[in-house]
């Protein structure tokens, strides 16, 4: 009898697998050495408009100095989402929450709920044939939605020093409905949306930022990758660059794994606006989100065993550097606690406040059923009741 | 009806049923702000529900915290050696849960089995005192021992369902025996003729029960007219009152040929004497004058009786005399602290309980109770050891109940104690016990008694009891109330005792 191992020939795909991670680690490690050995020093140049178009500052890592943080008052705001798909209902479930955490000095946190502990959820019916993309996008505009209005809300009655976003301060492109769809206006209505929010953290004094936990991100990337050859010719040190394929390298790695190598904990990259890029740099248009030369980005790195923390911030018409002076040194405290988990505390709670489980809502579809008079088997889809699962 | 709403039911994995409730313990936050504990394991909840008002015990209490649920997570945030809650709130997530065992329904003054079970969601709460006494089947007057654990209810105990059917009295030494004992009797006592008043005896080992008849109680009370303490030497029992039996059961090397010469010699003696007492003397005189009697059978009763006449406890007459002190509402304690052989002590509590068996059948005497301290050493389970009154007491544990002879049999050794006794108690009390010998005995004599009851008589505290049985409708958990008169020495503490006894030396000086 063959094993399962022999009969899927798993050795050699396995085999194959670290190879070809190993190659790629090797230039990656290699490359990320050598910037680790000049990340105070180097100088992005920031004389170049290239550079300056992007940069707000100068070096590849910056130390941060966490702040104490008891006295202070910390928003975080997550949403938790549902999709649903019911034979001729598309039922999108949705809760936002947030949660407050008061660093009291006596080595204390405690928490407030808003709007309250175990937030009910919300519950919406889409009954027009919709697209798997449709509605799709449509879910997650709703959790989007109900996200930002209640950061919006939540500063009419609790007044703290920082909210935090669970994700980016912008929509996410693959949140753009397709042309013509139905869900358009949704979209551009949380555009609005996020607009308001701005006003209303200038109005309220409250810094705003988004948390993204798992960034795909490649903008750093690609600003390096046009800077690099200007930064070769000024460092001689950076010469050792030109025997490795650095290009390649860039293009195929993502932000926080390049500052994941380059970054020690406590220290955090430098600031990249988020402006669109120049039509007429090389820099390939980032197609990925929506551009806004209000927000800036950096990556912070908290935790030995877990990639830095990318973080959205917007500046309005302050000085970027003193506001992510401050988010940051907030930041590292609050997301320092576990080695192997990078993420602010108090998202850690909002996450688990919002956080919807299909079992949680099995109640719903039998009362929805059960008054509509259908038999469960007519409203629920057939790849969910496959038998023998 | 006044009650207090203490939580509400929750769904578990197979509950709530009938056998099983759990519910999350109200508002969290007045608890911890207030500090005090809302519920405790072994108090009673009352339920609202179809079939009318559940009454359930609670058997567990447990707390949750999600926060602290995923040990990882714990241990990988802590590290640091930074508190964890002062990374996360965790106050406001712990809830506290408690499991119930729904015991019956109240409806109208009856209680019913459980055969529906109450709906998640239904309110838990603090039952009305009146129903849960009636429920748990105390009543207004009768034996009032104390009060329910956690419940300010009285427990009082019906006269005739506690004592008809015997009571056992378990608990490792030191848990408070005697005491609660001693707390029986001031009840006992203390009834009004028109309430009705057993006769007492109480076979005192220890010489601890004197304190009943001193005057200076702690609350001034005394049953100094209602007590006779009998010390043990001053103990005789009437030889004429002896059968060759009787004899034989102290002679326990006896056979039939000599029980029937002995008869014989009884019966001949009897006659002779027409009704005038006699004692082992005349007896062994009349044994050596008989003319028929088998030289070998002589000798050997001879030096059978010569045995018995050497312990000094068969006179002609029994005193002190048994029928006069065993009035109604009169109690004799029988001080067996000065004598030492256990024989001895047997042979007296035989005798004395074959009298009052007697006396009780042809109705000379009340109903009467029989307070028997050490009751392992009087009736034993083992077959090797021996023990001349463990027939006595066994016969008066099977047919006591016909003639209302009661036993309340006091020990630290159920597993010791004759299983013939122990069965025939219709209602047991248990303070704490931590033997598991002990414990497993106490569950295969007791069908009443489930393993999280057994559990917990081990770790109730002195003057905590379990009553079990005839004498409640349910098991339930008392405070044995303080009594009201004096202890004897014995119940001080070391130190007090070294102190006084150092102060006597000073004065001696
Ligand atoms: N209900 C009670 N309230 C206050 N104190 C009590 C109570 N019950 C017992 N005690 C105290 O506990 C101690 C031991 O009690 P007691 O002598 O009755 O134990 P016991 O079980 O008879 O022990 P032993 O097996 O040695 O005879 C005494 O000092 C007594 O004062
Ligand atoms: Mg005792």
């Amino acid at each position: 009898m063959k094993t399962i191992s022999e009969l899927w020939a798993l050795d050699e795909t396995i085999q194959k697998i670290v190879e070809q991670i190993q190659v790629i680690e090797e230039k990656r490690n290699a490359f990320a050495s050598i910037i680790h050995s000049v990340r105070h020093s180097l100088d992005l140049q920031l004389d170049l408009p290239l550079a300056q178009q992007y940069i707000v500052d100068g070096a590849i890592a910056h130390t941060v100095k966490p702040t104490d943080l008891s006295g202070l008052r910390v928003c975080g705001v997550d949403g938790g989402l549902l999709k649903k798909t019911l034979r001729g209902i598309e039922l999108v479930i949705t809760r936002a929450n947030a949660t407050i955490f008061e660093y009291t000095p006596a080595n204390r946190v405690s928490a407030i709920y808003f709007p309250e502990k175990m937030t009910p959820p919300t519950i919406k019916a889409e009954l027009t044939p919709i697209s798997w993309r449709e509605a799709e996008v449509n879910a997650s505009l709703e959790r989007l939605k109900a996200e930002i209005e209640l950061a919006i809300r939540v500063q009419d009655h609790h007044s703290t020093e920082l909210l935090l976003l669970d994700g980016s301060l912008r929509p996410h492109i693959s949140d753009r409905p397709p042309n013509k769809s139905v869900f358009s206006s949704k979209y551009d209505k949380i555009k609005a949306l996020y607009e308001e929010l701005f006003v209303k953290t200038e109005e309220t004094g409250t810094l705003l930022a988004g948390v993204i936990k798992d960034s795909r991100s490649q903008r750093f990337m690609r600003i390096f990758g046009e800077l690099l050859p200007h930064l070769i010719n000024r460092n001689p040190e950076l010469k050792r660059l030109l025997e490795l394929d650095y290009r390649t390298i860039l293009k195929t790695s993502y932000d926080t794994d390049f500052f994941f190598r380059v970054l020690d904990v406590g220290e955090r990259s430098p600031i990249l606006r988020l402006n669109d890029f120049n039509s007429t740099s090389n820099v390939e248009s980032n197609t990925d989100t929506q551009l806004d030369s209000r927000l800036v980005c950096f990556y912070l790195r908290t935790a030995k065993y877990d990639y830095p923390l990318c973080v959205e911030v917007f500046t309005g018409s302050y000085d970027p550097l003193r506001i992510i002076e401050k988010i940051s040194a907030m930041l590292l405290p609050m997301s320092s606690d576990n080695e192997e988990f990078a993420l602010p505390a108090v998202l850690i709670d909002a996450d688990s406040q919002a956080r919807l489980i299909e079992r949680d809502l099995d109640f719903l579809f039998a009362q929805l059923a059960n008054r509509i008079g259908y038999p469960q088997s007519l409203l629920k889809l057939r790849r969910e009741r496959m038998p023998f699962h | 009806m006044k009650t207090e709403s203490l939580g509400t039911i929750v769904c578990t994995e197979d509950g709530p049923s009938t056998e099983n409730i759990e519910f999350v313990i109200g508002n969290r936050n007045e608890i911890s702000t207030e500090k005090q504990i809302p519920v405790h394991v072994g108090q009673y909840v009352s339920i609202n529900a179809d079939e009318g008002l559940i009454i359930a015990h609670i058997e567990q209490i447990y707390k949750t915290n999600r926060y602290f649920s995923q040990i990882d997570a714990v241990h990988e945030f802590t590290r640091s050696g930074k508190a964890f809650g002062a990374i996360f709130p965790i106050d406001r997530w712990e809830y506290v849960l408690a499991e119930a065992k729904p015991l019956g329904i109240f409806n109208n003054g009856q209680v019913q089995r459980v055969t529906y079970p109450p709906s998640p969601g239904a309110i838990v709460s603090a039952p009305d005192h009146k129903i849960l006494s009636e429920f748990l089947g105390f009543s207004k007057e009768g034996i009032h021992l104390g009060h329910l654990l956690f419940h300010d209810i009285p427990a009082t105990f019906n006269l005739s369902k506690m004592y008809q059917k015997h009571v056992a009295l378990l608990a490792m030494s030191g848990a408070g025996k005697s005491y609660a004992a001693s707390v029986m009797l001031e009840e006992l006592l203390s009834r009004k003729p028109a309430q009705g008043r057993p006769t007492i005896l109480v076979i005192d080992v220890h010489g601890e029960y004197t304190g009943l008849a001193e005057s200076q109680g702690a609350k001034g009370k005394t049953f100094e007219d209602q007590i006779t303490v009998i010390r043990s030497p001053l103990v005789e029992i009437a030889t004429p009152r002896m059968s060759a039996k009787a004899f034989a059961t102290y002679s326990p090397d006896m056979g039939t040929i000599q029980v029937r010469e002995l008869t014989r010699i009884i019966r001949t003696l009897r006659t002779a004497r027409k009704g005038q007492p006699y004692d082992i003397g005349d007896l062994t005189i009349a044994l050596e004058q008989d003319p028929s009697i088998n030289v070998r059978t002589r000798e050997a009763l001879l030096g059978w009786l010569d045995n018995l006449q050497s312990l000094r406890l068969f006179g002609k007459t029994s005193t002190p005399e048994w029928s006069k002190l065993m009035k109604p509402g009169q109690a004799v304690i029988l001080d067996l602290s000065e004598t030492v052989s256990l024989q001895k002590k047997q042979i007296i509590v035989d005798a004395v309980l074959r009298h009052l068996f007697d006396l009780r059948r042809d109705g000379t005497i009340p109903p009467a109770i029989v307070f028997l301290e050490e009751a392992h050493q009087f009736c034993p389970e083992a077959r090797r050891a021996l023990a001349f009154s463990k027939g006595i007491l066994e016969t008066v544990a099977r047919e006591g109940r016909k003639y209302n002879l009661s036993l309340c049999i006091i020990s630290q050794r159920p597993v010791r104690l004759s299983t013939t006794v122990l069965s025939q108690c219709g209602t047991n009390i248990f303070l704490r016990i931590t033997n598991p010998y002990d414990l497993d005995h106490i569950r295969a004599t007791s069908e009443k008694i489930t393993k999280a009851t057994l559990t917990s008589i081990s770790s109730l505290t002195v003057g905590e009891a379990l009553v079990v049985g005839q004498a409640t409708r349910f098991p339930v958990f008392i405070q044995v109330r303080e009594r009201a008169t004096k202890e004897t020495a014995f119940g001080e503490d070391f130190e007090t005792v070294t102190r006084r006894y150092d102060k006597k030396g000073k004065k001696t000086d």
